[in-house]
């Protein structure tokens, strides 16, 4: 019984948001986003990330005039926050 | 820039097949995909242009190798990919969990969806070092149900993921997967 309501608030969240809906961070080496529900939602592990030879890193990056934060190669990251 | 060949294609589906532990399935053969078609806005469209995933089982509106409308061998490459990742997902998060959060969570469904999405975007670099756009990817989930306050979040994390595809990143499993295949036994496929 405790899974199946544990699962229903789940997929039913109306827990009270925690962020500003849209707005991205970096959580240690995670990019997330708030999502529609005002949670925390991850958008990719950079430590998942592979390509190149330096590792990777979550920081503040733009494109197209949106900042947003993202996982770049350590050297690509603009070095501060939004 | 040449297409893969139905031979690369077929090839390809049966790495990933055996990389997963996956099958296809003819959608149209389906009485799962029959009776879940009553549940969906659009049923004829659901039958006939959406390939749909349920744990290992990949169910598919065209025969991988055969090019069929919006299903060219490129898109049937793209495709494997993008549902291999959902089935990652499965895997990772439970059947029960991901299951729920899929169906009755929108949220959930974008933030699942957008990973996928990210395969395609992988891919694609891969391939020709383009990415498709960020907004236009979002927009598609409208056809999942999502409504305006997701999408506007899933062109946010199409950004971000954009913007480590075009640094050269690969993240997700599937696509791992399929670009040391591809690198291996379909190079000639790349621009």
């Amino acid at each position: 019984m405790r899974i199946v309501t544990l699962l229903l608030f789940t997929a039913f969240c109306g827990c009270s948001t925690v962020c500003k809906i849209d707005e991205t961070r970096c959580n240690a080496n995670v990019a997330e986003v708030c999502d529609a529900n005002g949670q925390w939602q991850r958008i990719m592990s950079c430590d998942e990330v592979e390509g190149g030879e330096e590792p990777w890193k979550c920081c503040a990056a733009s494109l197209d005039g949106e900042q947003v934060h993202a996982c770049l190669p350590q050297t690509q990251c603009l070095g501060g926050d939004l | 820039m040449t297409e893969p060949t139905p031979d690369q294609v077929r090839a390809f589906w049966n790495f990933m097949h055996s990389e997963f532990k996956t099958k296809t399935i003819p959608k149209s053969d389906s009485s799962l995909m029959a009776v879940v078609k009553y549940f969906v806005p659009d049923p004829a469209s659901f039958m006939a242009e959406f390939t749909t995933t349920v744990g290992h089982g990949i169910y598919i509106p065209f025969v991988v190798g055969v090019p069929s409308g919006a299903y060219n061998l490129w898109r049937q490459v793209q495709l494997c990919v993008h549902e291999h990742q959902h089935v990652v997902q499965y895997d990772r998060d439970g059947s029960v969990v991901f299951g729920f959060k899929y169906l009755f969570n929108k949220a959930a469904r974008t933030a699942y969806e957008v990973e996928a999405y990210r395969s395609d975007m992988e891919l694609q670099w891969w391939r020709d070092k383009t990415i498709p756009d960020p907004k236009w990817m979002a927009s598609r989930l409208s056809s999942y149900g999502v409504d305006a306050a997701n999408i506007r979040t899933a062109e946010i994390m199409l950004i971000s993921t954009a913007i480590t595809v075009r640094s050269g990143g690969v993240a997700n499993v599937a696509s791992k997967k399929a670009i040391a295949w591809l690198n291996a036994n379909a190079p000639g496929i790349r621009a």
